[in-house]
């Protein structure tokens, strides 16, 4: 099962509890911002905890963190670097 | 500045199905007071109108709306954002504008307060900390609210603007003078805010016009940036400059001094918590978190004003009503909370209070505000661990903007 962390920029306004609760998962920018902003990626399995940390973090609510399902092989791929934006 | 508004008697006033608050929340009560009324007033509805204003305004109290009405900013906008009166003649930037024209100036602002920025700014909190600290320690008491929660962050912000820490002592009274007309209901608090507001501004007059002859560099320098900035093409007028800078003041300067005093009035009351935080220093900022939400400090000073008339969760809101938006009731909302009115770091979902706001609008100072408080606690408690409340005078907070009106500790030397 992979799963996808994806930001939503119309709710994100930098309130960066993401990147404080789960530092070695998402980074902030110069502004403030997660870099993930707007973007979404596949949550390598070891740090699933951390991305559950950061959905529950969010006082916007506005980090999703879903199933996808037949796309194992393309996130298989793309784990190396782990982030693609949308 | 006008404090007469059209009036709107509750009883020409369609409320729907919400129930009428007739509490003056303006004006001082005993410490801790408006939690407890507030956690009524949530309890018995989620939206109420309150009628102890000339305009009134609706309260939005519960967590879930509360959050939905600030990611509504169409609805809820912010040409004015005193609940308590819609024809507040002090002007403050961005906090006044609603999108886009909101967001292109939180652009520009947004760098100099971000986590990476805040971090330049530390090594000089650690040092006013200390240097403040160091100042009350050998008294063995002080009246921690006058004479450190105020003067640490009136140094920093003038640190942060590049301006001389040694102009603080001048500054505070300043402060003092606008928030007491700011959410104060008589005309000579208004009279002395007017005042104090120009007085500021005329010091922040001849300050910006100083950078504006000599600029500094506009990458860490947030007053060299503000003249230099371009929104749609245009520089900021300076008078915008002038009141950017005493919007950031008046945000930062009082909301600091507040959080501080309520976090030191609970852990001179609960030793326990206070010991467990000095033996593991590391969980400061989760202690701060928790402070914040149980201690929300803001109350009618995050209004909205209604856009179109719309009906909220049972309230037929008018538009030109005013909004009080209930960020500090939220937070102790036992559904979301399991035992609200209990201080505990560890507990879930801590992370999703709110008493920054959310929304557009959200704290621009939020990471400054958790950085500042963490390094004063830490240089604190490294000072004076154990103290406790001085015998006097029964405490109370102020109303409007809630904040200790003093705070009496005493320790061992």
């Amino acid at each position: 099962m992979t799963f996808i962390l994806s930001i939503d920029p119309a709710k994100c306004t930098g309130h960066g509890r993401c990147y404080t609760t789960s530092p070695d998962l998402l980074h902030d920018d110069e502004d403030g911002f997660v870099t993930l902003r707007g973007g979404a990626m596949v949550v390598p399995p070891d740090r699933l905890a951390e991305a559950r940390q950061a959905t529950g973090a969010c006082p916007e609510r506005a980090i999703s963190l879903g199933r996808q399902r037949g796309a194992d092989r393309a996130d298989r791929k793309d784990s190396d670097d782990h982030l693609h934006r949308s | 500045m006008a404090r007469t508004s059209p009036s709107r008697p509750t009883a020409s006033r369609d409320t729907g199905t919400c129930p009428v608050d007739h509490t003056d929340y303006r004006v001082d009560r005993p410490v801790l007071w408006h939690y407890g009324h507030l956690d009524g007033g949530r309890e018995q509805a989620a939206v109420a109108w309150n009628d102890s204003t000339p305009h009134g305004f609706w309260m939005v109290q519960r967590y879930d709306h509360v959050l939905e009405a600030l990611q509504m900013p169409d609805a809820f906008g912010n040409e004015q954002v005193n609940a308590f009166d819609p024809s507040m003649a002090l002007k403050l930037l961005p906090n006044m504008l609603d999108q886009p024209e909101h967001s292109k100036l939180r652009k520009v602002l947004n760098p100099y307060f971000s986590p990476a920025a805040v971090k330049r700014v530390e090594p000089m909190a650690h040092e006013r900390a200390a240097a403040l600290i160091d100042e009350v320690a050998q008294k063995g008491s002080c009246d921690f609210v006058a004479e450190f929660a105020i003067r640490y962050p009136t140094d920093l912000f003038l640190a942060l603007l590049g301006l001389p820490t040694s102009d603080g002592e001048m500054f505070v009274p300043w402060v003092e003078g606008i928030f007491g007309g700011f959410f104060g209901a008589d005309e000579q608090a208004a009279r002395h805010s007017e005042e104090s507001a120009a007085n500021i501004m005329a010091y922040f007059a001849d300050a910006v016009e100083d950078r504006a002859r000599h600029p500094k560099d506009p990458r860490t320098d947030l007053v060299s940036r503000l003249l230099e900035a371009r929104i749609d093409g245009e520089l900021i007028p300076r008078a915008d400059v002038l009141t950017i800078c005493l919007t950031l003041m008046t945000a930062g300067l009082d909301t600091t001094r507040s959080g501080l005093g309520y976090l030191l009035y609970h852990l001179a009351r609960f030793p326990d918590d206070r010991r467990r935080i000095t033996r593991e220093p590391e969980l400061w900022p989760k202690a701060i978190e928790e402070a914040l939400r149980l201690y929300g400090l803001i109350i009618g000073g995050n209004g909205r004003l209604v856009t179109r008339d719309i009906e909220f969760h049972g309230a037929p809101m008018k538009k030109g009503d005013m909004v009080w938006i209930g960020n500090t009731s939220a937070n102790r909302d036992p559904r979301v909370y399991d035992n609200p009115d209990r201080f505990d770091p560890d507990r879930a979902g801590l992370n999703r209070h709110l008493a920054f706001g959310a929304g557009p609008h959200r704290c621009i100072g939020m990471h400054l505000a958790r950085s500042e408080m963490a390094i004063a606690l830490r240089e604190w408690h490294r000072r004076i661990p154990d103290y406790r409340l001085a015998d006097g005078e029964p405490l109370t907070e102020r109303g409007g903007q809630l904040s200790l009106k003093s705070l009496p500790l005493e320790w061992d030397r």
